[in-house]
């Protein structure tokens, strides 16, 4: 496996493969963007060998499966656990193992996005917060009708 | 909605007549003390001030000398006195107790929120405070858009109120709720609680109540939009998938940048 991933180059490590992680590797896959995805769930591991997806069993907070991933030649991370701490010691693993590697992440806390992007992210997504502009977009449209 | 505490007000109702019933000892011994002080016998103070304390004061203790205050009668009458009082103190104070500490407990500034929002025409009904319903307030203040939460939760309740938010605590589930919270007149509602079985309910009692309401809901799995459009078509998303859409076209854009910056160097 780690011989595989070591010809990897400027390709986006996605770490956890939840409904965010799985929508990112969708659209990277649909436009033919490298991947590779590091997940510890055995149910979601299936998922990943159903759909013939790169992947690391294991945990991305730990930097093993990070260098196993080839981060050094890595382009970008999403970093889309469902776990704040998680996500945000994976943020400073990645930071330290390839400083240039452009970081996104999500987070449901305004207080944890700024110390996130203190860490070394450089793009934060808070899905409550995007979601709830839409749904005022649509309210705001109805509104003016 | 208002709620009276029926524990607390019968501990407060108990502790109030404790206190009556201390403050009318502390009267009898204050009273009896002055009497005997100048130159009543124990006797006559303590029936004096007995009678006087328990309604009693039309009794004439003058027709009863020190004689007759030692015969059956006289304590037959002395203690039915008392038993009447005594049934007085503990009624009135029980009466009063109760009546206080309903009257108390009856939030005023509640009742007065519901006939505000009984008041409101083309609002939205945010259904559970969460994280989402949180964010959705403070868009919704910005744009100036008329709303009601409804949350189950006493804590989040407590908040809302100190934001001053219309609000009403109970479950939204609830057909009485959505008719406090104005569904009839409301333009939206929005159920953003992290469970597709409560959003689900919800859509179908909103649905009920109210058939030409806008329905927006969020949902965990996409299997329960499917479910949520097949009883209404309406809005309904998945924050984490809009997140995913928004990291991966991030990504996919830092991808186009590269690209043309490569193209330009060369």
């Amino acid at each position: 496996m780690k011989a595989k991933f070591s010809e990897l180059k400027d390709h986006v490590i996605i770490c956890g493969f939840g409904i965010v992680g799985e929508k990112i590797a969708d659209i990277l896959n649909e436009y033919k963007i490298p991947f590779i995805v590091i997940e510890i769930d055995e149910k979601k591991i299936e998922q990943l060998k159903k759909y013939d997806y790169n992947f690391i069993e294991g945990s991305a907070t730990k930097s093993k499966n990070l260098k196993d991933a080839n981060i050094k030649s890595a382009k970008a991370i999403a970093v889309v656990m469902d776990d704040e701490a998680k996500n945000l010691f994976t943020v400073i693993t990645a930071k330290d193992l390839n400083n240039g590697l452009f970081i996104a992440t999500r987070t449901n806390d305004v207080l944890i996005k700024d110390r996130i992007i203190e860490a070394g992210a450089n793009y934060v997504v808070m899905p409550q917060k995007i979601a709830s502009k839409e749904i005022i977009d649509e309210i705001v449209k109805g509104e003016a009708k | 909605m208002v709620k009276v505490d029926l524990v607390s007000a019968q501990n407060t109702s108990i502790e109030m007549v404790l206190l009556f019933t201390l403050i009318s000892v502390f009267i009898f011994l204050f009273s009896f003390h002055e009497l005997i002080s100048i130159n009543h016998n124990a006797y006559a103070s303590g029936y004096l001030v007995l009678t006087a304390m328990f309604d009693a004061v039309d009794t004439n203790i003058s027709v009863i000398n020190i004689t007759n205050m030692l015969s059956f009668n006289f304590l037959v009458v002395f203690i039915v006195l008392v038993m009447d009082g005594i049934t007085k103190v503990l009624l009135i104070g029980f009466v009063m107790a109760s009546f206080i500490e309903v009257f108390t407990s009856i939030d005023i500034k509640a009742k007065l929120q519901v006939h505000d929002i009984k008041k409101l025409k083309n609002h939205v009904i945010i259904c559970g405070y969460s994280m989402f319903g949180e964010q959705l307030t403070i868009e919704l203040i910005q744009k100036k858009i008329k709303f009601v939460v409804i949350d189950r939760d006493p804590v989040k309740a407590e908040m809302l109120k100190d934001l001053k938010y219309l609000s009403l605590t109970g479950n939204f589930l609830s057909e009485e709720i959505l008719a406090d919270a104005g569904i009839l007149n409301a333009k939206y509602i929005v159920f953003g609680v992290k469970s597709d079985y409560s959003n689900l309910l919800g859509v179908i009692t909103a649905k009920k109540l109210n058939k030409n309401i806008n329905i927006i809901s969020r949902a965990v799995d996409n299997a329960a939009v499917r479910y949520l459009n097949d009883i209404s078509p309406g809005k309904y998303f998945i924050p984490e998938y809009i997140a995913g859409n928004e990291i991966g076209f991030t990504l996919l854009e830092l991808e186009n940048i590269n690209n043309i910056n490569s193209n330009t160097a060369k």
